[in-house]
């Protein structure tokens, strides 16, 4: 036998052996690959052809059956965590009559908990007596209450709203979701994979009456949330510039208006705001227009503002002096090419230097004039024109800079001062951020970190350098040319006494497409800066589009710059502060500014300005600080001047938002500022009336609606 | 060139073409991003990377001396049974998942290795001109060979995976020569097993068994020790069943019977049956099944693929698939005929059992005809370690079928 065996190896194998006879093993084999795949299409046969119909009815009952629920949204955050965006639980109450234990008892807990009449419930009842929505919008607390009547008649469905605390601050940041929860725009739109978790879903069958019952044999899946998202914007620098910008715009009755913040050294966005402005909440009260982030979209032809490459590419390449090098600014015409370059203003002979501080068209042309075309498409470029900027906001745009194939003549030379180049405010902003940042562009980014519900770090985002544009002691020249803007030149409405300030103004005609041609009437003022100066620690770019009265940007955007600037470094911590040697002078009062003690009480006011070591004159009688003047000799501020009125010219003061604000908070603030509050529910503010921003009339009082967190 | 290509077995490698294509398809529409709102994952993109790897591989192998398979075999398997044991290391380090061992940034299953590895040292040592299956002592080395990796995986615990190593191994010894007595000899336990809960099928089995091994002239000590092994197994088993804890007999029930449980294992059947019976002949169309969609199929990206399949593309598709799994398998036995090296062969034949044992046991699990096991369906499922060793072990049929009239 075991010979046999032998041959069988010694000729292995093949079909058939040396004498013909067919290898029963692989016959063996191929019956058994056979038949199992005979059994399995046998089987897929019953199932699929035979039982088709039973199967197709227990899948569609499946899909009827399936409820899906859904996941909480992740909270945003501002840099300190403060709450921007939130998903609050809420229920609706339905009721089964049918499955009621308990009527009466039912009924009368319902108007007790949820405040509905008895016959409004009955009505309901009467209309679809196996399922009836009595109630949307209930709080837990509540549900919790009904909870122990143990009645199976009762149905609690949770729902998630969605609510943005500060309303309409930081809006185009934060962006919004329709009604489906679907994100739109924004922060939401942006990380919305992070945001929106996964939905889970279980299955409820019907029974006989037609009522839902949880089907225990489907496992079902449990709700992922989302996680949480945290931007690197503070909340309290968002007001300042929401508000200083909407108030620039409705004083100028301009068309709109951006105005961006950001921190130049890790390019983290800590504002950014467009007037008009709208309700995350309810994004479809405004129209479209409005919802853009035209901080990000908007491409706008700069003019003087992005003379800076320019004056970069001066420096560097043609190595110029600023104080020693004269250009002839032709009394404010000069023709070349067929074109015709013209100033505002009419200059002569001007230094390098007078020529920036002046804003002189002409001058900029003669010097650009000295520069190679390649050279100018080259410091745009570096400076990020042309290229988007890659913040993390949807719906950026890239700007327009044509490659220098398409340069005619004159484009370098246009360009120069600011024409015949697209760019968008962020790029704009991350350009000066490039001259306070010791010559290195940063990407401008808004979110910090992305975590869990636990606070774990799901991502981190940490300052990204983009490229050197220009050398150190480049940036700190243009750094001096521009606080010379601010002092000397077009940009002194900027000054502020005890801040150095470095900027650029910006005025250009708007561009109109139907006419083909500028439109003498239409500009957009601007100014970009950053301050303080020697270590810069904030950029910040204003734009007023189609201002009426006075367009210069230096008359238009300046103020705004200036406003902000002044109520930003107010909010810091006085021991924070870095700036211009304030802490050495804090006590001799030498170059320090006041604290801004303007809507506290009187007596409050005199005693913070006393501990700084402040001289209080007071002016008018009250109780209440309306406005504060500083009083200054050589140039040093001595004493503060106080402006007092009584509560009822506090009719000038803004209502503050105090959406997302425990009710305890709120009312504190209030009654600093000693406006009476009507309040509906406890807990935190989820709307108040007046909104933040208006007029506050004192004899009226907010009606805040708070529901418990 | 056309050398080359005039020694590529192009039937097998369509077949797992076709097979990988549909796998794809299925991933795809059950993991892309738009699945019911919820993450979006990249299985398919990390399946298609997988796949150049394969693929890499194959080409690899294709060229690689015939007699290198031979040589490396046992190192192979030596290399396996370290990884198997360093997962039982680290496991015990409470790592968490056992199955997987981490090197660098991938981590791969051992076990998917091991299978393939353990092909070649048993075929490595049956192929020996002296060997025999059917002597004791060759049969119990070959054995050995199986048991030691299927020991190891069996306490991962990985009951389905370690069952493929039993499963292999019978149709390599057969093919070796081990005569067909034998063979149902050796699975003679598992029957007896099956009987002992009804004694007259019990009795009736023991009788038969009982007269076959008296009129097969083997030894006396064959003879005694193989009824007594039979007849202790079949009295012990009923005894060892009636002394198990209610929850452990539950185990076993839901195991053998898992409609029994429908929130568990047999929720998974359940829907798998409703997923494939509504896909009807033609299918509900591509990303157009709802329970794949809607997420009525648990892990419908890698063990319950095959129900996506017959969800979306219908009997249609599922025939498909069949179809190219029995081009596949049938050329796979005809590669083993066709060379004229044994070890090679055998080698062939392990290759066809293990992905055969793996299409049906899935296939069957999906359409109900076996229980939830977590075996993959082979080129077909989600998961890197799976489709890197079968695509390994295609590169090692073209391999042979490149060398078939090498001694």
């Amino acid at each position: 036998m075991s010979k046999k065996i032998k041959n069988f190896y010694n000729n292995p194998f093949s079909p058939r052996s040396v004498s013909g006879k067919v290898n029963f093993r692989l016959v063996f084999l191929f019956l058994c690959i056979i038949l199992g795949f005979g059994v399995i299409t046998a089987k897929l046969v019953i199932v699929q052809i035979v039982d088709h119909s039973y199967y197709t009815d227990q899948s569609q009952k499946n899909v009827k059956n399936r409820h899906k629920i859904n996941a909480r949204r992740g909270t945003i955050f501002d840099r300190n965590d403060r709450v921007l965006a939130k998903d609050i639980l809420q229920y609706s109450v339905a009721l089964a009559a049918k499955r009621l234990k308990n009527r009466e008892k039912t009924i009368q807990g319902l108007t007790k908990v949820l405040n509905i009449s008895r016959s409004s419930i009955e009505k309901r009842i009467l209309k679809n007596a196996s399922f009836t929505y009595i109630a949307h919008k209930v709080l837990p607390k509540k549900v919790e209450q009904l909870k122990e009547l143990t009645e199976p008649g009762l149905i609690f469905e949770k729902r998630f709203l969605r609510i943005y605390p500060f309303q309409y601050n930081a809006a185009h940041v934060l962006g919004f979701c329709d009604v489906d929860n679907n994100a739109l725009g924004g922060i939401e739109l942006q990380y919305n994979n992070f945001l929106q978790g996964k939905s889970g879903w279980r299955i409820y069958e019907r029974d006989g009456f037609g009522d839902q019952l949880l089907d225990l044999d489907f496992p079902g899946e449990d709700p992922i949330d989302g996680f949480d998202v945290k931007l690197s914007l503070d909340i309290d620098f968002q007001i300042v510039v929401d508000d200083e910008l909407m108030q620039a715009v409705r004083s100028t009755k301009a068309v709109d208006g951006i105005a961006v913040l950001m921190d130049p050294a890790t390019g983290e966005i800590l504002a950014l705001s467009n007037y008009p402005t709208f309700d995350p909440a309810q994004p479809n009260h405004s129209r479209t227009v409005i919802l853009k982030n035209r901080a990000v979209s908007d491409v706008v032809e700069p003019g003087s503002t992005f003379k800076i490459v320019t004056l970069a590419a001066a420096l560097e390449i043609l190595n110029i002096n600023l104080d020693k090098d004269i250009f002839f600014c032709e009394n404010g015409s000069y023709k070349l090419f067929g074109h015709r370059f013209t100033d505002y203003k009419q200059y002569g002979w001007l230094t390098a230097r007078r020529v920036f501080e002046h804003s002189s068209n002409v001058g900029v042309v003669k010097i650009a004039e000295k520069l190679k075309k390649e050279t100018i498409f080259n410091y745009s470029r570096n400076f990020g024109f042309g290229i988007p900027s890659g913040i993390d906001l949807p719906g950026e745009s890239v700007g327009i800079l044509n490659p220098i194939k398409r340069f005619s003549k004159t484009t370098h030379l246009f360009m120069s001062f600011g024409y015949e180049v697209g760019v968008t405010p962020i790029q704009l902003l991350s350009a000066y951020g490039v001259l306070a940042n010791g010559g290195k562009l940063m990407k401008p980014r808004v979110m910090l970190g992305i975590q869990d519900g636990d606070g774990r770090k799901i991502r981190k985002s940490p300052p990204e350098t983009i490229r050197r544009v220009i050398s150190k002691e480049a940036a700190e020249v243009m750094t001096g040319v521009l606080m010379g803007v601010v002092k000397d030149g077009t940009g002194q409405v900027a000054y502020l006494p005890n801040l150095e300030v470095a900027g650029k103004t910006g005025t250009a005609q708007l561009y109109d497409i139907e006419k083909g041609a500028y439109d003498s009437r239409k500009h957009l003022a601007s100014f970009v800066g950053y301050f303080p100066a020697s270590a810069p620690r904030y950029v910040l770019l204003v734009m007023i589009r189609q201002p009426q009265g006075a367009y210069y940007g230096g008359q238009v955007a300046a103020p705004v710059f200036r406003n902000i600037a002044q109520r930003i470094m107010s909010l810091q911590p006085i021991d924070q502060v870095t700036y211009t040697g304030l802490r050495q002078n804090y006590k001799n009062l030498s170059s320090a500014v006041s604290p801004n003690v303007v809507h506290l009480e009187a007596e409050i006011a005199e005693n913070i300005l006393e501990d700084a070591g402040f001289d209080v004159e007071v002016k008018g009688e009250g109780s209440f600080v309306l406005t504060q003047h500083e009083i200054y000799e050589e140039d040093k501020i001595v004493g503060v001047e106080l402006v007092l009125g009584d509560s009822e010219k506090l009719s000038q003061m803004v209502m503050p938002a105090l959406t997302g604000m425990s009710l305890k908070e709120a009312l504190n603030l209030l009654s600093d500022i000693n406006v009476l509050a009507d309040v509906d529910g406890h807990g935190v503010v989820i709307s108040q009336q007046p909104k933040a921003g208006s007029k506050i009339f004192s004899n009226k009082p907010v009606k805040l609606k708070c529901k418990p967190s | 060139m056309f050398q080359y290509l005039k020694n590529i077995d192009f039937i097998l490698l369509l077949a797992v073409v076709g097979l990988i294509f549909l796998g794809l398809m299925a991933l795809y529409s059950s993991s892309h991003p738009s699945l019911d709102a919820g993450f979006g994952n990249n299985y398919f993109l990390k399946q298609v990377i997988w796949i150049l790897i394969g693929f890499g591989l194959i080409i690899i192998l294709y060229f690689l001396p015939n007699r290198w398979i031979y040589a490396s075999a046992y190192y192979f398997y030596g290399l396996s049974l370290f990884f198997l044991l360093l997962v039982i290391f680290v496991g015990k380090m409470g790592q968490g998942a056992e199955r997987w061992l981490q090197i660098g940034p991938v981590s791969f299953q051992p076990s998917e290795f091991a299978k393939f590895a353990t092909i070649l040292a048993v075929a490595k040592f049956l192929s020996r001109d002296e060997a025999n299956p059917n002597h004791i002592p060759d049969f119990l080395i070959a054995s050995i060979f199986v048991v030691v990796p299927f020991t190891m995986i069996i306490r991962q615990p990985d009951l389905g995976t370690s069952m493929v190593f039993l499963a292999i191994s019978l149709p390599m010894f057969f093919w070796a020569g081990l005569k067909l007595s034998n063979l149902l000899l050796i699975a003679m336990p598992i029957f007896i097993i099956l009987a002992s809960f009804h004694f007259f099928t019990f009795l009736v089995l023991m009788l038969i068994l009982v007269v076959y091994l008296v009129l097969s002239h083997r030894s006396k000590l064959i003879l005694i020790s193989n009824f007594l092994l039979n007849i202790v197994m079949g009295l012990l088993t009923p005894v060892l069943w009636n002394n198990l804890k209610p929850y452990q007999r539950n185990r076993i029930k839901i195991f053998l019977n898992p409609e029994s449980d429908p929130r568990g294992a047999g929720y998974q059947i359940i829907q798998s049956k409703v997923a494939i019976g509504s896909g009807g002949g033609l299918g509900k169309g591509f990303m157009q099944g709802s329970q794949t969609q809607l997420r009525f199929l648990p892990e419908q990206h890698t063990d319950f693929i095959y129900a996506v399949v017959g969800e979306e593309l219908g009997f249609l598709g599922a025939l498909t698939g069949l179809t190219l799994f029995f081009v596949l398998l049938i050329r796979g036995v005809q590669i083993a005929s066709m060379v004229k090296n044994k070890f090679n062969s055998i080698v062939a034949v392990g290759i066809v059992t293990v992905i055969a044992f793996h299409m049906i046991i899935n296939i069957g699990m999906t359409i109900g005809l076996f229980p939830v096991t977590g075996l993959p369906l082979p080129f077909i499922s989600y998961g890197g370690s799976a489709m890197v060793t079968n695509l390994v072990m295609i590169g090692i049929l073209l391999n042979f079928y490149k060398n078939r009239y090498e001694y």
